[in-house]
């Protein structure tokens, strides 16, 4: 932990910061003090409507989804051995948003937890059947885990084309899908984002939990079993872990891209591999990047919004395809 | 005394057979060498060895008790190995790798005791990676990590230590002197020391070497008896020749 501190400290500054940039950054300009006041139910109504139903949550929904994303992609770094596994790239996402457009167009309640537990569930299923794709020719490679997760990613986007094509009730509910696919961070209502907040702390009590025995993964599964970790209970707890993050990330988000794959990457380095550490280093890390890009979404052509998965894919995808040119140079792909 | 014993141990994949109803009781007291031809069934009788696969018929015991009847974790307190393969992309530290050793007697939530750190800097220092312990191991030599996952076997303080191929990316002096250190600590510490090695000229400084080919039990014996130029030619054709040099059998090619 020692060498991990100083990043901590800066970590748990960071959050509260980019918390507070989020509320005070919007497209319509607000005065910080009148922000403060609308917090506490002072000053007009507009303001207090724009502060406390507008800006709060999705901030809130925010650092939830970007802390998620970034645990979920430690697990699955770990799980793999693979710096290049993340919630979007291995397909996990993609079953989540499945889950989330196919309950959302038969018409599921949107309040509650019905669409986090759809989203969960394909979630789930995605990343399980990764974990069985990538060990087909009996050793884990980092190729095979990106391939599986393409495999999965085409066959639910074009579920998901199939269901809108189907659905009749799609007139109505368009805009929630849309949000599902393009990575845009909606709260549609408190319940979900309470449901979403005690999912994802689950989650992130389940991987500090697992760490320890995530780092006994680091030679392979079969070292890990003479370390005295069974390989097949740790990895299916793992997994579920993920797919919860994964789930609870996509019902208030959608696909949001690479924060999973770059946040346990980039402090890697700093923090050192130690899976415990790392993952509650990235929820801090995660959650304040994502709360600054969304903030960034929703002011570089406002009055109008961009979903912020759009900036994540436009920053992330450069940085992946530099990781995977590094990781061929090195031959280990 | 601890023993670990296969009964009539077979065991494949698939289909293939590849031990083929083996006995043999391995005890504490100097290195054990494993040698045979490719595809003769060393690792898999390690790997039957560690609990690690399931036999086919047989099984393997730890003074009476079923490896395959332990948990992961007990089994893991008894039994040690010593991987072959060791490329990670992580920057964990050295000490961090050795601390994995310790794994199995963590639980969850509780922090190393002092007796887990002891045992990790004792490995540590028996392994001279005191000056390496704070470096990544991403950023070591292949010996100097051939040593980290041997120190992390180590601080496992296990009854038996399983090392396949552990001199594969050392020089010959190193090979020379890892082996001895590791025949001298099954020695001292009654330790059961069984190493899968390629080249029988280093298998020749063992205290008991076993032959294997084709999934049976080929000779098994100090080295003068199971290297002789008869087993040798048996198992290996024809293309060694057997020799003494300072009483020290050695295998060159014809």
């Amino acid at each position: 932990m020692s060498r991990a501190a100083p990043a901590f400290v800066v970590l748990a500054i960071l959050l509260p910061v980019s918390v507070v940039v989020g509320i005070l950054i919007g497209a319509v300009p607000i005065a910080p003090g009148d922000v403060l006041g609308a917090i506490f139910g002072a000053g007009d109504t507009a303001t207090g409507v724009i502060v406390r139903d507008l800006r709060l949550p999705r901030v809130i929904a925010a650092t939830l989804v970007g802390g998620a994303l970034a645990v979920a992609g430690t697990l699955l770094q770990g799980l793999f051995r693979n710096p290049l596994a993340d919630p979007y790239v291995t397909g996990t996402s993609a079953g989540g948003a499945l889950g989330a457009v196919a309950v959302i167009a038969i018409g599921g309640d949107m309040s509650g937890a019905v669409v986090p537990v759809a989203a969960f569930a394909g979630a789930l299923v995605s990343a399980l059947g990764v974990w069985q794709l990538s060990r087909l020719g009996g050793r884990t490679t980092v190729l095979t885990v990106l391939l599986a997760g393409i495999v999965l990613t085409s066959f639910a986007g074009a579920m998901i084309t199939l269901l809108l094509f189907l659905s009749d009730r799609l007139a109505l509910r368009l805009r929630a899908i849309l949000d599902i696919l393009g990575g845009g961070v909606a709260v549609r209502s408190t319940g979900e984002l309470v449901v979403a907040a005690v999912v994802i702390a689950i989650g992130l009590v389940l991987a500090v939990v697992l760490g320890r025995r995530i780092d006994a993964f680091v030679f392979g599964e079969e070292t890990a079993a003479t370390l005295g970790v069974d390989p097949d209970r740790t990895t299916i707890a793992v997994i579920a872990a993920a797919a919860l993050l994964t789930g609870a990330a996509v019902a208030l988000a959608g696909l949001v891209g690479f924060v999973g794959l770059v946040v346990p990457h980039a402090l890697r380095p700093i923090v050192g591999a130690g899976h415990r550490t790392l993952a509650l280093a990235s929820f801090l890390a995660g959650a304040s990047v994502l709360v600054l890009a969304d903030t960034g979404a929703r002011s570089v052509i406002a009055p109008a919004e961009l979903p912020v998965g759009v900036l994540t894919g436009l920053v992330g995808a450069p940085f992946f395809l530099f990781l995977l040119v590094r990781a061929r140079r090195r031959e280990i792909a | 005394m601890t023993a670990l014993i296969a009964h009539r141990l077979e065991a494949g994949y698939g289909a293939r057979r590849v031990l083929r109803g083996l006995d043999l009781t391995l005890e504490p007291g100097g290195l054990i060498a494993l040698v045979g031809p490719n595809g003769a069934g060393k690792s898999t009788l390690l790997r039957a060895l560690a609990g690690l696969i399931r036999p086919t018929n047989g099984g393997v015991t730890l003074d009476d008790v079923d490896v395959l009847s332990m948990s992961r974790a007990a089994l893991a307190s008894r039994i040690a190995v010593v991987p072959q393969t060791f490329d990670t992309l992580f920057p964990f530290t050295v000490r961090e790798i050795v601390a994995l050793g310790r794994t199995a007697r963590l639980s969850l939530f509780a922090r190393p005791a002092r007796s887990d750190q002891e045992a990790v800097e004792r490995a540590i220092s028996d392994q001279d990676l005191s000056l390496l312990a704070g470096r990544r191991i991403d950023a070591l030599s292949g010996g100097e990590r051939q040593r980290v996952v041997l120190a992390m076997a180590l601080a496992q303080e296990a009854d038996v230590l399983l090392l396949d191929e552990p001199t594969a990316h050392l020089d010959p002096s190193h090979q020379r002197s890892v082996l001895l250190e590791v025949g001298e600590l099954a020695r001292t510490r009654s330790v059961i020391a069984l190493a899968v090695l390629h080249d029988l000229n280093l298998a020749a400084l063992a205290d008991r070497v076993i032959v294997l080919r084709d999934g049976s039990l080929q000779a098994d014996g100090p080295p003068a008896l199971a290297l002789s130029a008869g087993v040798v030619g048996q198992v290996f054709g024809d293309g060694l020749a057997v020799t003494q040099v300072e009483g020290r059998t050695v295998v060159l090619p014809r």
